[in-house]
């Protein structure tokens, strides 16, 4: 959660990484005090490396050094090897002095030869590198690299094989269809156009007949005469678009190249029943489910409504009491599959639309959570105006939410919010919750669920939602309270409990937080009609696998074949749960 | 050798396993160097591409961000204890290679997240 805000391209609003670079950038103090340690944007980094280069040319200025050689040579020239005494004698070797005068004078102009090829050199050097220095700048501020190296890499194997062998291989042919834009490559893989796959045929038909190498030039040259050019850039500039709007979208998956993830619609279609259900037999299980409900037996409850949805599938009020009461049963996926139903029967029901709203959530499905709002809206008499007539966030393909979507149906509740100052309608600043904790806005989440709690302070749901906002956002003691209220109205409040563990391993108070898991789960299996079943049905597969993760963070992993057997029994006698 | 952040790379692997659309949202490959007393004592490898997690290197393709954190800080981020920001800034976390991936992974490791 906390990552948000670093993953939110809020303008404007300050960017912790950002202020991080402003310290090291522009810290004029440590700049003062030490001169300048280390360089301090890259900017300034290339101008003092172009600056330092461009000085290399200047400590190797020609014509200074032309005129020090001269000196030099002249100076050798001028200063015969000084005739010691000695050496005065022997004048007559002086053919030895003349000729180590003359070697000298080869021997400067070697050096000179040396050193020139090294100042050469060395000018080469700096050139190429400010050369590449401009390059890579170049390529590095443009962002269509791909597109690019393949073209060029394609056209530079073309151009490299002139070996006529080559010509007519399967290879070059498809490299020049892909060059051609004949063939596209989509997803990786290939698919030809008809036209070149029947060329294709023609061609291998045509060699059997005529001359092998002929007819492969002949017709090689056709076709790339008959395709050149046109295609070629318009295939390429037409993928260099796409590219670069790819890269300039945040979502990257609003191109239908990238769709095919998106079937998180078959993942919440199927309700999973659970299997030998004691209540297919009794006579009226909605009531019955309504009854354990209040009694606050939540497991059973759902038996409850599962048979009477399996007795009535067209009763969408029996697929709303069992989608809420999943989701407060901890089990978020079967409560979506389950609201969804219900809004595909009734359309108009609130209670299931903020319910998946809330869901989706949990789920980090932030995009659907934000279109269930819509549609409550939609539906509400009395906000119905304020959505626009044509909002659809369904045509976006990813699951992530463009920010400036998030920001209009947050306006919308905001407005809907004002309409009536006076009059807290909690929906609607439950909805206004729900939509600042997508964005990781916390505190105004908890000042919203507050807000609904002030006319509506013995809801349960509600007190665990300002509970939940409030962990979410840090704030773990403020969370304790809000949750040990929500338990005290409801004590069968599964999510509630499940929410207070959860709080617990934020703490690092590991071995709390499986005590609170395990009574989570115990209560699942104790439910009044759960017991007949077997116990295991209604468990929440969330709290399962959080306890998993408690109890290696607890290193008390001799407690894992239990968890595999889900053996709950032993786990209670390991954790000291005592079931009263 | 068994180090704590081993629980929760097995309980995003879960995670995944249950709900590979989150995982293709993200869509890279992801490095974690795990250090305990400031040496490299594992490396996790998150392949969302393909939805798998498993130890060392990428069987197949290179990571596209590499992450190197202590063992106990890794769990930290996980159960909501340290914040990532805060991570990354005191230098807890430390990033190589396509950044704005690593962002995405955000929703993924919340092992530990309050339900409304």
């Amino acid at each position: 959660m906390a990552f948000r805000q670093l993953t939110e391209a809020n303008c404007g609003q300050a960017n912790p990484l950002h202020k991080l670079t402003t310290h090291l950038t522009r810290d004029h103090a440590l700049a003062e005090t030490h001169g300048q340690p280390f360089p301090s944007s890259s900017d300034q980094l290339v101008e003092q490396f172009l600056q330092e280069t461009r000085m290399a040319p200047q400590t190797f200025r020609m014509d200074d050094l032309m005129r020090e050689m001269h000196e030099i040579e002249s100076q050798r020239a001028s200063l015969p090897p000084v005739p010691a005494s000695t050496v005065k004698d022997h004048l007559n070797d002086d053919v030895w002095a003349l000729q180590y005068i003359e070697d000298g004078k080869h021997f400067h102009v070697n050096e000179n030869e040396d050193i020139w090829s090294e100042i050469a050199a060395q000018e080469h050097n700096t050139h190429q590198s400010l050369q590449q220095d401009s390059i890579w700048a170049e390529e590095f501020r443009q962002d269509t690299g791909e597109a690019v190296a393949v073209q060029a890499s394609a056209n530079e194997l073309l151009d490299n094989l002139d070996d006529p062998q080559f010509q007519y291989s399967k290879f070059m042919k498809f490299m020049k269809q892909v060059g051609d834009g004949e063939a596209t490559i989509q997803d990786g893989e290939v698919s030809v156009n008809d036209e070149a796959v029947e060329w294709g045929d023609e061609y291998v038909n045509n060699l059997r007949t005529m001359n092998k190498e002929e007819t492969a030039e002949s017709m090689a040259d056709d076709y790339v005469a008959s395709n050149n050019g046109e295609y070629n850039s318009k295939f390429w500039d037409r993928l260099q678009d796409e590219w670069k709007k790819l890269a300039d979208t945040e979502e990257t998956a609003d191109h239908p190249w990238i769709s095919d993830f998106n079937d998180y619609y078959d993942t919440y279609k199927e309700y999973n029943f659970t299997e030998e259900n004691p209540m297919f037999d009794i006579l009226d299980p909605l009531s019955r489910g309504k009854d354990m409900l209040s009694k606050g037996d939540l497991p059973s409850a759902v038996l409850c409504f599962e048979a009477a949805v399996k007795k009535e599938p067209e009763n969408a009020e029996a697929w709303q009491l069992l989608g809420t009461t999943q989701a407060e049963n901890e089990q978020d996926p079967n409560a979506i599959c389950a609201l969804k139903r219900c809004v595909e029967l009734q359309p108009e029901n609130l209670t299931a639309l903020m319910g998946l709203a809330v869901s989706y959530t949990n789920e980090s499905y932030p995009r659907q959570a934000c279109q269930s709002l819509v549609n409550w809206m939609q539906r509400n008499p009395q906000y119905a105006s304020l959505v626009p007539p044509d909002f659809d966030l369904s045509g976006q393909v990813s699951s992530l939410i463009d920010q400036a979507h998030h920001k209009v149906v947050q306006d919308m509740f905001i407005r809907a919010a004002q309409l009536k100052p006076q009059d807290v309608d909690y929906e609607i600043q439950c909805g206004l919750g729900v939509l600042f904790n997508l964005s990781g806005e916390y505190d105004k989440a908890a000042d919203c669920f507050r807000a609904a709690l002030s006319v509506k302070s013995d809801d349960a749901k509600l007190w665990n939602r300002l509970g939940a906002t409030l962990a979410n956002g840090s704030n773990p003691e403020q969370a304790v309270d809000a949750y040990h209220r929500a338990l005290n109205l409801e004590p069968g409040f599964i999510r509630a409990r499940y929410n207070v563990g959860i709080t617990c391993i934020n703490l690092s108070a590991y071995k709390e937080a499986a005590e609170h898991f395990l009574l989570a789960l115990n209560q699942q299996a104790r439910g009044k009609d759960v017991k007949n079943v077997g116990g295991l049905s209604q468990m929440s597969e969330t709290i399962w696998s959080t306890l998993r993760m408690c109890i290696s963070l607890m290193n008390r992993s001799d407690l894992r074949p239990a968890l595999d057997n889900r053996d709950l029994d032993a786990l209670n006698k390991a954790l000291d749960i005592h079931e009263s | 050798m068994s180090l704590q952040s081993d629980a929760i790379f097995e309980m995003i692997a879960q995670k995944i396993k249950e709900s590979p659309e989150k995982a293709k949202s993200v869509n890279g490959i992801f490095l974690y160097n795990i250090t305990k007393d400031g040496k490299i004592v594992k490396t996790w490898t998150m392949d969302l591409k393909s939805c798998k997690i498993h130890e060392g290197t990428p069987k197949s393709g290179k990571p596209n961000t590499t992450l190197t954190i202590s063992d106990d800080d890794f769990v930290g981020l996980a159960t909501g204890k340290l914040n990532p920001q805060t991570a990354f800034m005191k230098g807890k976390l430390k990033l190589t290679g396509n950044v704005m991936l690593a962002q995405k992974l955000g929703p993924l490791l919340k092992a530990a997240e309050a339900k409304l």
